[in-house]
């Protein structure tokens, strides 16, 4: 989808994005999240090149290292080059790492963020979708079917008829919040401005704007939801930062996409697997010398953005 | 039995156990860092992460170690010589033949990443942690073919793989691809990349070089990332591969014109079509076979296994190697390497690319495990297409 909006950037570098691996695809219907918020179709086309770095040491991400990255580490006291390697290796992971690996191995932070639901909103601290949507209630059957589990079949027709009517409320008050803040929002992005934030639509909030069309396609999802009570039916997909995209070109796995494939062999994505270098979420917060000579002056600023962009020249 | 002499023997036997584990461990090979093989497929030499050197007998099925202290990177076997190439952490260097008779010695002021002899033994190549390329003569003098820049291995996680043709005319050097350009034609041309450095020292993507001029002779394009690449003993092809999964050939007399392997799964790329089309597409499968499940096209390695005919092709996280014929786009074949133990293919061991050799005369593959000692050891079959796992050493 290229058009006005096309090319606006020329490098985007992605270092172990905690997004879905199949999340720089064109096609929505790949997205498996219960809110679409996995896929964002329209992102390559912003860009010209998209770097990705990811690793498998990323215990936020993933299921944590695996068993091979521990030599490095101990490999400390022996002589050049594998002292080297060791001591660089050793470097490149700091102090937060503790912490990384707790995390990891629940393969915390990211599963949380992006797909446990209801609990994905604001990062897995703020309201629920009940709490978000607590003046709707009930949206279920679920409080019913709780309290008296005998009647579980059994449906009121009272009860029946307040989730019909909720939902309409529901529907209609978040439709009229889209419309209401189209044109605000338009205006602000024309005149450079933050666009104002949605309330009812608050997931969507990474969206610039909500056209109706997506407000009716997030209230069919809501429902869908609803009827699962709240529990997503496809599993996540695994994280670009840790998997990279090698599950995209299998074709027999269900994530196959020829539109990556199609990326790499046209030069506008690129991976790069750190897999037996960077050991934790945060090893590359704090640039040892040689990680900052050898990756982020050359292989960036050199080799990229200088080379290919008028980077930092007016 | 009194009690003191129960307690005696106890301790004679732990003793005993611990005194085998610490001989074990002595004894044991670390997991491979560097492998090569003779061109009769009759040896083969390793040098392992806790650095020891071993020369493997493939026939008797034996091994002996030449060394503790051998640098990691440095088993090199000399083409059609019973001779193998090694560095010590001092830095010497030693080319010795299988039987222990020492052909030539030399001190290196450096340690190498990679490197390479002529059949004669007089003239060595060899690469540094810079990705440099330098060229020492029999009179000791050196010459730099690739200008050393900075700390690049660092930075790329992987060695500059020099590969040399049989009538030692061509050296392919790999390292990483050139980002695509955003406008025609795209890639700079060798004299651009001299302009920018000094004795070609950003010359990062595959290059072939005239051996005698000591000088590139073509930049081949098209690579991305971390890329492999190799040249077939008769010096005709340069193949490539890539943690992109992009592959690439060459004919060395037409090196401007370049060629797409195709993806195991998703075809040929088609180059120069316009934008907008429907993904497939751009993709030409007309002679893809079925292709087996755990293949990938990110790609660790590859390495010629039956003279310049045909070669293999070993994909990150993934026990199956796809075999190739030179000249042609399309996989022949599929082989299973066996899932345990766990091949150096395992892990995206890009730094470890070195620790998978072949030798294309005798059609034997040799290879490290993933995080364990040893090698797995394979015969090619040239009539029958078949790859055997003939020896494994855990």
């Amino acid at each position: 989808m290229k058009g006005t909006w096309s090319n606006l950037v020329d490098h985007l570098f992605l270092w172990q994005p905690a997004v879905a691996d199949n999340a720089l695809t064109n096609d929505s219907s790949r997205d498996v999240h219960p809110l679409r918020l996995s896929v964002f179709p329209s992102a390559h086309s912003a860009v010209r090149k998209i770097v990705v770095l990811h690793s498998r040491g990323d215990g936020i991400l993933g299921a944590g290292k695996d068993k091979e990255s521990a030599w490095w580490q101990k490999a400390l006291l022996r002589s050049s080059p594998a002292a080297l390697i060791a001591t660089t290796a050793s470097n490149l992971a700091n102090s937060e790492d503790a912490m990384d690996d707790v995390l990891g191995y629940f393969r915390g932070a990211y599963d949380k963020k992006w797909w446990t639901f209801p609990s994905f909103l604001d990062n897995g601290f703020g309201p629920a979708i009940e709490e978000l949507y607590k003046d709707y209630l009930p949206l279920t059957f679920k409080a019913q079917m709780t309290a008296y589990p005998q009647l579980s079949e059994h449906v009121p027709e009272a009860l029946k008829r307040t989730v019909k009517a909720n939902w309409n409320r529901l529907e209609q008050d978040i439709l009229a919040e889209a419309n209401a803040l189209w044109q605000p929002c338009k205006d602000c992005l024309r005149n450079g401005e933050r666009p104002p934030d949605y309330t009812l639509l608050a997931p969507l909030n990474h969206r610039a704007s909500v056209s109706s069309q997506v407000a009716k396609d997030y209230v069919l999802r809501l429902k869908k939801l609803a009827v699962n009570h709240w529990f997503p039916e496809q599993s996540p997909r695994p994280a670009l930062g840790y998997v990279g995209f090698e599950e995209l070109l299998d074709k027999n796995s269900t994530g196959f996409d020829a539109f990556v494939g199609r990326n790499f062999d046209q030069g506008t994505f690129a991976p790069i697997d750190q897999t037996k270098w960077l050991f934790s979420h945060s090893g590359m917060k704090i640039p040892t010398p040689e990680l900052f000579q050898e990756v982020y002056q050359r292989e960036i600023m050199q080799n990229r953005l200088l080379e290919n962009s008028k980077f930092g020249r007016y | 039995m009194s009690k003191f002499k129960v307690w005696t023997l106890l301790l004679l036997a732990l003793t005993l156990l611990a005194g085998y584990g610490l001989w074990q461990g002595y004894n044991s090979p670390g997991p491979a860092m560097s492998v090569s093989v003779s061109s009769n497929g009759v040896y083969a030499i390793t040098a392992d992460r806790d650095q020891k050197l071993i020369l493997w007998d493939l026939k008797e099925h034996s091994r002996e170690i030449i060394s503790r202290r051998a640098n990691i990177y440095s088993a090199y076997f000399i083409k059609k010589q019973p001779t193998f190439l090694w560095q010590d952490l001092d830095n010497t260097v030693t080319a010795q033949s299988v039987n222990g008779e020492v052909q030539t010695v030399f001190e290196l002021n450096k340690p190498t990443y990679g490197h390479l002899m002529t059949r004669d033994l007089s003239t060595y190549y060899y690469s540094d942690i810079g990705w440099g390329i330098f060229r020492r003569s029999e009179d000791g003098s050196t010459k730099t073919l690739k200008a050393t820049d900075g700390r690049a291995f660092l930075g790329y996680h992987k060695l500059f793989n020099l590969s040399m043709d049989e009538s030692e005319q061509w050296l392919v050097s790999a390292g990483s691809g050139e980002p695509k350009g955003f406008e025609p034609p795209y890639y700079r041309s060798l004299q651009e990349v001299l302009d920018q450095g000094a004795d070609y020292r950003h010359l990062y993507s595959v290059a072939l070089w005239n051996i005698e001029a000591g000088k590139p002779t073509a930049k081949l394009d098209g690579n991305s990332s971390k890329t492999h690449a190799t040249i077939s003993p008769d010096g005709q092809w340069v193949v490539s591969s890539d943690e992109a999964g992009i592959g690439l050939y060459w004919n060395t007399n037409a090196p401007s014109v370049r060629h797409r392997l195709a993806r195991v799964y998703g075809g040929v790329f088609q180059d120069n079509l316009p934008d907008g089309l429907p993904d497939n597409d751009y993709y030409d499968t007309s002679k893809l076979i079925d292709a087996p499940p755990g293949l990938n096209d990110f790609t660790i390695a590859v390495a010629f296994i039956h003279n310049s005919e045909y070669y293999l092709r070993f994909g990150n996280n993934s026990h199956i190697a796809a075999l190739f014929k030179t000249g042609s786009p399309w996989p022949v074949k599929y082989f299973d390497l066996g899932e345990s133990p766990k091949l150096v293919t395992y892990g995206s061991q890009y730094s470890r690319n070195t620790a998978i050799a072949t030798s294309p005369e005798a059609g034997i593959l040799a290879m490290g495990h993933q995080s364990s000692g040893g090698i797995s050891v394979y015969r090619f079959d040239p009539d029958k297409l078949t790859l055997k796992r003939v020896w494994v050493v855990e």
